[in-house]
Formats: structure tokens, sequence, C-alpha cells
């Protein structure tokens, strides 16, 4: 444990700076300092590292609301795990992440709100125009939109105008600035009240321009309830979005649903 | 009258949370004094007590009170700053956020520490104390931090390393030779510094 040739009283003094003697051999030790230079200049060097160490202590004491924040951090993590909750292994919390999802969830709600509110203009309820075909729903060996001829279904009006002059004249904030070709819409856009429904297909061409009816496949998981149609937009060929003339915006109401 | 140690940890093995808290809060500051000198990093010490109290709270069915709370305490503290070491080297995360050169500056004295009421000396007193124990081995590391700084006796200590008495009282005296060397133009100068004084 020591080195060759120290003095044989150093187990002692190795035990005197760690206060680990009984009184009388402690005093012996203290009268050997007085009389072994080797072991004073040894023992005054222990002392000055001792100092030194403690002087140059790296560590700080934590600030008073650091540790009441990771004391609720953890008593809220360890309450988590009571209850069975699984959280991230991580120790050190999201301080700031919290917050800012919050931020963005209530923003991104917001935005959704407003958008379906832009998109889903007032319209007179008197304007017929789409139909949505219920078949399609119930049956299963059909898998691609069905036109449906004015002659075939009973829910046809007796002089049923062409669509899109009908749709031209809506009070629409969509409505095109000249009549709207049905012929010509490439894609469909079809809202519902329940998640979980989904149109599939899009518009066929209906020949334009004595339009009467759209028929637009509806899918919704096996069980559910039928979804209801909120409103039914057509988008032109080449037009990006619905934001522009070229799109317009069957009111919901319009929206008859075959068997 | 305050619960003891025991007590609380009954306890919390039975899901008291208060319990926790309150053993948090007692033994907080000395947990985090130890993982901030056995890692020399404030940022990782504050990680690393957390860490600390959750292993608690994960194992208290284990700890069955035969061994000293306090000592139980530091075998964890022990395992998650050599955990804490691990996951360092492998990310290799620097320990100071001086830049290059900026820690030489700040031994010499030329770099101000605004808002400090530390002196210039001080902090690099302090900085060379650090870097003389994280070249230390662990287990020395610990020794001499608990023996120095927290005044823990051998048989603790050995309790708290898993290993005898002797062997704590052998990994202590290395680790007492090792900063003696470390340190040594420092206590040079202090020795020069304090001979010219007497003059």
């Amino acid at each position: 444990m020591f080195e060759q040739g120290e003095c044989p009283c150093r187990p002692d003094l190795e035990a005197f700076w760690d206060d680990e003697l009984d009184a009388l051999t402690r005093d012996g030790v203290l009268r050997h300092l007085e009389d072994c230079p080797r072991c004073a200049v040894e023992n005054w060097q222990q002392e000055q590292l001792t100092l030194l160490i403690r002087a140059g202590d790296p560590a700080e004491a934590l600030p008073p609301r650091t540790v009441q924040r990771l004391r609720g951090d953890l008593l809220q993590r360890a309450g988590a795990s009571l209850l069975g909750e699984r959280l991230p292994t991580a120790v050190r919390p999201k301080r700031l992440w919290g917050p800012l999802q919050t931020f963005f969830a209530l923003g991104s709600g917001l935005a959704a709100v407003w958008l379906i509110a832009q998109r889903t203009p007032h319209l007179p309820p008197e304007v017929p125009a789409v139909q949505v075909s219920k078949q399609a729903q119930t049956d299963p060996q059909r898998r691609k939109p069905r036109e449906v001829l004015p002659d075939e279904s009973p829910a046809v009006p007796e002089k049923p105008l062409p669509l899109p002059n009908r749709l031209a004249q809506m009070p629409s904030p969509h409505a095109p600035s000249r009549p709207f070709d049905v012929a010509a819409a490439a894609r469909i856009r079809v809202t519902t009240d329940t998640a979980h429904a989904a149109p599939v297909g899009r518009v066929h061409p209906l020949r334009a321009p004595a339009v009467e009816r759209l028929v637009i496949d509806m899918s919704r998981p096996a069980g559910l309830p039928p979804p209801r149609v909120a409103s039914v937009l057509l988008i032109a060929n080449g037009s990006p979005d619905s934001a522009d003339g070229e799109s317009v915006i069957v009111r919901s109401d319009a929206v008859e649903e075959t068997p | 009258m305050d619960a003891s140690d025991a007590e609380l940890m009954g306890r919390t093995r039975s899901g008291d949370l208060e319990a926790l808290g309150t053993l948090f809060e007692r033994h907080q500051p000395a947990i985090h004094s130890f993982l901030h000198r056995f890692l020399g990093d404030a940022a990782a010490a504050e990680d690393a007590v957390q860490e600390v109290f959750w292993r608690v709270w994960q194992h208290r069915s284990t700890y069955d009170g035969r061994q000293g709370f306090t000592a139980w305490l530091y075998v964890i503290a022990r395992h998650a700053a050599l955990d804490e070491i691990r996951r360092r080297s492998r990310h290799a995360t620097p320990f100071s956020g001086l830049k290059d050169g900026q820690e030489g500056q700040l031994r010499s004295g030329e770099l101000a520490i605004p808002g400090s009421e530390m002196s210039v000396q001080r902090l690099a007193l302090r900085d060379q104390v650090r870097d003389a124990l994280l070249q230390l081995p662990p287990e020395q590391r610990t020794c001499l931090i608990l023996r120095e700084y927290e005044s823990k006796s051998h048989r603790e200590i050995a309790e708290i390393l898993g290993c005898s008495e002797a062997n704590a009282r052998v990994l202590t005296h290395r680790a007492r030779q090792a900063m003696r060397r470390l340190l040594q133009l420092v206590l040079d100068a202090e020795r020069r510094e304090s001979e010219g004084s007497c003059v």
C-alpha cells in the first residue's frame, strides 16, 4: 500500500488525516510529527492538498426553483407510472415542447374551422343538383361510379335545368364567373359528417350541357351508419384547388341519396 | 418530528408520492453535489439527480432496509453517474461551454466572467480541481469525493462501493497520491506564496 522507505508511522498518518484514530493514538501521531521532519512535511502537503481540493470544490447548489421543478417532474412522472401511463424514458423534461404542442394544436384546429367556414358558403335551399347513390355502399361488386341517367331515376325533377347553368346562378364566393362546364370537371371533393366515410371515384362527364345528376360512390366501413354528405365540390381540369373561379360548390341539402 | 428515511422509504414503497418528495428534498443537495463533482458538469448533474430519484422510485420494492438508505442512494447515484459517463463517451459531449482557447484564458485570468461573483482565480482553481478529479479512475474518484467533501467513513465508502473497508482505504490513498501529482503545480505555487509571505 505504501511506498518503500516511508516512515513506519505512515499508516497512522493516513488514519490521522481521516480522523479515524482514538485520542491516545492521535496524541502519539501529533508527538511524532514534532520529531519527524519527513512526516511533518508529508502532513503539511496533505493539509495543503485538502485545503486546495475543498477550495476548488466544483459543486454548486441547485437554485431553489430548479429543485422545485425537478421535484415536480419527478412526482408527476412517478404518479403517472402509478397509473400505468406510458411516458417517454428521457428524464429531462421537454420544458418548451408541451406549451408549443398545445399552441400548435389549437392553431391547427382554428385554421381548420376557418377553412371549412370559407369553403362552405350559404346557398339558397331550392337548388337541386347532385344525387349520391347509396347503391355503391351496399353493392360490394360495384367498384366504379355509375352514371344515373334521367330516365332511370324516379327522383328527377320534371324539367331540370342543366346543372352548370343552375350552379352558375348560386350566390357562392366560389361560383364561376362564367357557366361551369361539368363535363370538364376532373375532380370531385365531398365532405361528409363522419370521419370514417370517404368518397371514391370521380365525376363522370354527364352529357354536357344537359347534366342533371352526378353519381358519387361512397365508401364506409361495414356496420357503420351511412354517411351524410355535407357538401360537394366540383373542380375543373387544371384547377389546383377550390379557391379559384372554376370550382363549384353544391349545397348540402341539395344532395339526394338514392337507395 | 421528521420521519426517518426508513419510514419515508416504507411509505414510498407503498406508493406514497409525498414521501418520495420528502426524500428528494432531504437528499437532493448531497446527491447533486456528489454527481456534480463526479461528472464535472452542472447540466449532466441536474439530469442525473433526477434520474437517481426516478430509479429510487422504480426500484423501491427492492429496498429491504438492511442497507442504510443513504448508502443505497449513493450506490444508485454512482451507477447513474457511470451510466452518464458511458452515454457521454458515446455522444462526445463537451464538459465545458467554453470555446477553444477560453479555458486557457480563464486559467490565466484574462477571461472575465460576466455576472459571476467568483473571482477568476477561484474559477480557475475550481476548474483545475474538477479536471484533476475527472482524471481519476471512477472508483478512486468516488472514494476521494466521499472522503474529502462528504466526510464519509471508509466503512460507509466500502458499503457504497461494495468492497472491503481495507480496499476503500487503499483506493482513497491512491486517489490522494494521484491528486497530489495532478495538482503539483498549484501546490508548488501555494508553497512559494506562503514561503514568500513568511520572509
